[in-house]
């Protein structure tokens, strides 16, 4: 349930902006109202959440990760076993969005505490269609733990 | 295995019959020596038992030559018989030496007219001769007795013979007295007094030597006896050591020898036969010893033929692997191929079509998603650029020799002089030591590591880490049989943790920069194809430094 205050905040990890201009895109197209921010890998993430140095200083607390896998420097897995091991951010729920449909990414997001894995279709309409089910179930079917501030 | 051995400070039967035989040996050797005494003995006895009797021969010889004599001068009146006479006497008083020959027969020749031969012997009394010889004191009571009766007659012969010598008218009758004196009963009777002790000795004497002759015989034949008992005794105990020694052998020294000698010759294939109950002997532990060697013949003959067949199927999956890997490459150098042709129309179709449409679009986000197909295709093409690299990074592209790295450098630097200017950057080069490659690959070395360094080595705004100008450096060094070069920057750098990936395919550690992540690999697979390898330290003072690694001449 979202709240009329606060805007959903979504963080999103993805070092390739065509793919960050097409989550854009879907957002749009659904008419989800969210607060999108992007980083370019794991680090960044960690960064943004703990809000390191002048870049993220101010940056909020998101309700929603969506991770890549494939990022230069910390990738996906990575990030996700740091965010779980920190406990002030461990609640945060993080979504996988990958191109990868190999099983084993698949296993291996879940056993680090992956909140959900979905695989990015080629087509643009599927794409939509999936962004448009994340919202439904992310900011209008589940309740999320309230957050200060 | 155990072996029953001796224990030790207990010594085998051997030893204690090689003992006992030698010390029966000496008694032996000393039991003889003393036999050969007592045989002497016997020979002592028997000469002093001749030697008696050839003094009392002596004796009564002197006797009777005395007698002889003074008769015949009696009769005669040829003086020379009393020289004779005389001579007898001083002899056997002492008074002149023995003639050769004296105890034999002697007067009876020289009364035939035989020179008397001259004296041979020491000047010594008969009586003193006698008292030499040992004899008891009856005996030479006895002698004595008989020397002085004879002594006493001489008184009698020489009266005799002073009347014989008588001249005037008295002189017949005076002759004829002394021939009666020499031939009366009264003379013959003082005869026989002087041969009855002579007579008494010798019974006594020859009494007394018998039984020292006797006695000694006696005891030469118990050591005899001792002496053959104790040869016996000796045969028998080397018979004794013969037989503990083939005890202690377990067999014929032949025998061991002969085994010895098969195992000596690593002949371990013809086993040993040990009796019943000679188990324990150095045959039984050749033929134990001989049974492990065989085993362990057999069993290193066994582990070689399974290192052989081992070596064999190792070889033969070492071909399997390399045909497999050989199949891989082809497969992806033929997929990275045909993926090229459509990700090539791809980016034509989208230029032309922005040439197409330019201007002409309203909305942004039409325009962005055009630039992003464009974009997309020209990266892939990149990519599949790359792996295409990648894949022919381990073979040579021409002659391998010694290349030039000043030369290969010199040629980089000239390529990327545009760059170099646009990012300020410094770059020093030292004096390269050649390697051994071929000249396009090592070009690609340099290539790779210094467009790296252009790109990553500064932060931004054309400036390095803390706003300092980007500075570059190469050098390298020989280092036994390797050459190793090193590119380093004064840049950002990259953390420990990180630098293990940067060789890996594909692995970018920043994004945006516009690499694929494709060029570290690249410069592994060169080194290692090479025999060399490639990794990432820190400049000191910061940066990243770049080092690899190729083998300076042929001979490897």
């Amino acid at each position: 349930m979202n709240t009329e205050s606060k805007p959903f905040v979504i963080l999103l990890a993805e070092d390739e902006p065509a793919d960050a201009h097409l989550l854009e895109i879907a957002l749009n197209e659904n008419r989800i109202l969210a607060n999108l921010h992007r980083v370019a890998d794991g680090r960044e993430v960690l960064e943004f959440l703990r809000r390191q140095g002048p870049r993220f200083a101010d940056s909020p607390r998101p309700d929603l990760i969506l991770l890549d896998l494939n990022m230069p420097c910390m990738d996906g897995r990575e990030c996700l076993a740091e965010l779980k091991k920190d406990e002030a951010l461990r609640d945060i729920p993080a979504v996988i969005l990958t191109t990868s449909e190999v099983e084993r990414d698949i296993v291996a997001s879940y056993r680090l505490g992956a909140a959900g894995y979905i695989t990015k279709p080629v087509d643009i309409l599927q794409f939509v269609t999936a962004i448009r089910m994340l919202g439904d179930y992310w900011i209008n079917l589940v309740r999320l733990p309230q957050r200060p501030g | 295995m155990k072996l029953n051995t001796i224990p030790p400070g207990q010594r085998s039967a051997f030893y204690r019959y090689v003992r006992m035989t030698a010390a029966l040996f000496v008694i032996l050797a000393i039991a003889f020596a003393v036999y050969a005494w007592s045989e002497k003995q016997i020979d002592r006895a028997n000469d002093l038992r001749l030697q008696s009797h050839l003094l009392v021969d002596e004796l009564r010889q002197s006797s009777d030559a005395l007698t002889r004599m003074a008769r015949t001068y009696v009769v005669t009146g040829d003086p020379v018989y009393k020289t004779y006479y005389q001579t007898i006497l001083d002899i056997r008083d002492g008074k002149q030496p023995r003639p050769q020959g004296y105890q034999n027969i002697y007067w009876d020749f020289v009364a035939n007219g035989q020179a008397p031969k001259p004296g041979g012997g020491p000047a010594i009394a008969l009586l003193e001769l006698m008292r030499r010889a040992g004899f008891t004191e009856q005996e030479f009571r006895q002698l004595a007795q008989a020397k002085a009766d004879s002594d006493a007659l001489t008184a009698t012969e020489f009266e005799a013979m002073r009347r014989a010598e008588a001249t005037g008218p008295e002189a017949e009758a005076s002759h004829a007295l002394a021939r009666r004196m020499l031939h009366d009963g009264q003379y013959h009777q003082a005869k026989a007094a002087i041969m009855q002790p002579i007579y008494e000795f010798n019974e006594l004497m020859g009494k007394r030597t018998l039984d020292v002759v006797r006695v000694a015989k006696a005891k030469a034949l118990i050591l005899g006896s001792l002496f053959v008992a104790l040869g016996l005794s000796l045969i028998v105990m080397v018979w004794r050591m013969n037989n503990a020694l083939c005890a202690t052998l377990g067999g014929s020294v032949d025998e061991v020898r002969a085994h010895l000698a098969r195992i000596g010759s690593a002949d371990f294939s013809s086993a040993i036969r040990v009796a019943d109950g000679r188990e324990n002997s150095i045959l039984g532990w050749l033929a134990k010893t001989q049974a492990n060697l065989h085993q362990i013949d057999r069993e290193r003959k066994q582990a070689e033929a399974e290192r052989a067949h081992t070596s064999a199927e190792l070889d033969r999956q070492a071909l399997a692997i390399a045909r497999s890997n050989a199949d891989l490459q082809r497969f992806a150098e033929v997929t990275a191929h045909h993926l090229q042709e459509p990700v090539r129309r791809m980016a034509s179709y989208a230029e032309r079509l922005s040439a197409q449409l330019a201007g002409r679009i309203d909305e942004a986000e039409a325009q962005l998603s055009l630039d992003y197909i464009g974009q997309q295709a020209r990266r892939m093409k990149h990519l599949l650029g790359d792996v295409e690299r990648y894949l022919a990074a381990d073979q040579p592209r021409g002659n391998i020799g010694q290349a030039d790295a000043n030369q290969a450098v010199a040629g980089m630097l000239a390529k990327l002089s545009d760059r170099i200017a646009a990012t300020g950057a410094t770059v020093t080069v030292g004096d390269l030591p050649p390697a051994w490659i071929d000249t396009p690959r090592l070009d690609d070395l340099f290539s790779v590591v210094l467009d790296n360094a252009l790109l990553y080595g500064i932060v931004d705004n054309r400036r390095g880490r803390d706003g300092v100008a980007l500075r570059i450096g190469i050098d390298g060094e020989r280092r036994g049989e390797q050459v190793r070069y090193r590119v380093s920057d004064n840049g950002p750098g990259i953390k420990a943790e990180y630098r293990e990936r940067a060789f890996r395919v594909f692995e970018r550690l920043t994004s945006g920069d516009g690499g694929t992540g494709i060029g570290l690999a690249i410069v592994r697979r060169i080194a290692e194809s090479c025999g060399g390898r490639a990794w990432i330290e820190e400049t000191p003072g910061g940066g990243c430094r770049v080092l690899f690694e190729l083998h300076a001449e042929k001979n490897h």
